[in-house]
């Protein structure tokens, strides 16, 4: 496999190898991401050849950091864009709503309230950046478990067999996480 | 979920790169055997839901199920492995183009486990005799950081050990990552789940090269 800098590199020379590249080393978390949010191998499918797309279009002038994060916030995006657009009637289907319905516990969904666009972009980044400094003071594996469940988008089965962590493990870690966060995010004055 | 989209790269990679080798402790020889039997198992099965059988003339036909099982695509074919389990160094070495010295045991582990991950970085697991997680050795081609640990602990150290400037990152007295680099190869221990002494973990890396 090549490597992140020289991937970033065919990008700037306009190389559709960078394409081919982006998709042998990263195209199997990208759509693991995928599926886990829309549960549809066709929709992955679809959010995993729009990510290329939208890298092609940002990079350059974009040099990321990681390339791997980049790429994987891209297919995040795009899954959640989908998800959205598919269920703007039936929301909390599935097991993407599961995952939300978990988060509200520690992170409320603003989406319903009446917060004019800009409140909305920037109470979401003061809240973004919280969550960076909270991440920092978990353990790594409670981190890991958190970030596979809710970012990710794992099953508990799922982020247990990736980890190598129990179930039970994996649900203690989850639930404790989510209680610091609350208390966390209470603490810096969030309105929650 | 929106607001999580914007975590900080590390955190991203680490959790997409994260592996511990446990999958790989975990199959143990009875596993394995109760893995087999329920193989026959589902081979038995599969072969009454196929329709395998001996027609009225003795002749064996097929008949295939009505429902086609949709097969899997090549991108969600996840039973490869980032992690390779190897008997030896030798066979580590010949993954990863050089070999690794460390100690077959850590007090208080008694087992240890090789393995390659990524094609490039040799492991050493240390665990207990019941394959609780202990701590890794991490050894790579290279002067990054391969710990994969991003956590903001409270206390950064660098220390001389055995030669070696090494920096120590934990809190409260105790060191849960050890970061090196030696002769064009980085360095790690993980200690995370029973962070190390000052003198436990100098004791370690002047074991290891």
């Amino acid at each position: 496999m090549m490597d992140d800098e020289s991937i970033i590199e065919l990008f700037f020379a306009r190389s559709e190898d960078a394409i081919t590249e982006s998709k042998s080393s990263y195209g199997r978390l990208l759509c693991t991401i995928a599926v886990n949010i829309l549960h549809s191998t066709e929709d992955a499918q679809e959010c995993e050849n729009d990510t290329y797309f939208h890298a092609w279009n940002t990079i350059p002038p974009q040099r990321p950091d990681s390339l791997c994060s980049f790429l994987a916030r891209i297919t995040r995006n795009l899954s959640l864009d989908m998800y959205d657009r598919r269920n703007a009637v039936k929301r909390g289907q599935g097991s993407t709503g599961l995952l939300t319905d978990e988060l509200e516990e520690c992170i409320p969904d603003r989406t319903d309230t009446e917060c004019s666009a800009v409140e909305e972009s920037a109470e979401s980044e003061l809240l973004t950046g919280l969550i960076n400094t909270f991440l920092g003071t978990l353990r790594r594996d409670s981190r890991v478990i958190f970030m596979r469940r809710y970012w990710f988008g794992d099953s508990v089965a799922d982020v247990a067999a990736n980890t190598g962590y129990s179930v039970s493990k994996v649900k203690m870690s989850l639930k404790r996480s989510r209680d610091e966060l609350r208390s966390y995010l209470g603490k810096e004055g969030f309105r929650l | 979920m929106r607001a999580l989209t914007g975590v900080d790269d590390c955190y991203v990679e680490e959790a997409a790169k994260f592996c511990t080798g446990r999958r790989m402790i975990s199959l143990r020889p009875a596993v394995l055997a109760v893995s087999a039997a329920a193989c026959a198992v589902a081979m038995f099965f599969l072969a009454q839901y196929t329709g395998i059988f001996k027609s009225a003339t003795g002749q064996i036909s097929t008949v295939s199920s009505e429902t086609a099982s949709e097969s899997v695509p090549d991108y969600l074919d996840f039973s490869g492995s980032p992690i390779e389990e190897v008997d030896s160094m030798d066979e580590a070495a010949k993954i990863t183009g050089f070999t690794m010295t460390a100690p077959q045991t850590v007090e208080p582990y008694s087992n240890s486990l090789i393995s390659v991950r990524f094609g490039d970085t040799i492991a050493i697991t240390y665990f207990d005799s019941d394959s609780s997680l202990g701590l890794e050795v991490l050894k790579a081609s290279g002067s990054s950081d391969i710990s994969g640990d991003y956590t903001d602990y409270k206390v950064t150290r660098t220390v001389t050990v055995a030669g070696k400037s090494v920096i120590l990152r934990g809190n409260d007295n105790s060191w849960s990552v050890a970061a090196w680099t030696a002769g064009g190869f980085t360095y790690a221990v993980n200690a995370q789940n029973r962070p190390l002494t000052t003198d436990e973990i100098s004791g370690l890396i002047e074991a290891v090269g």
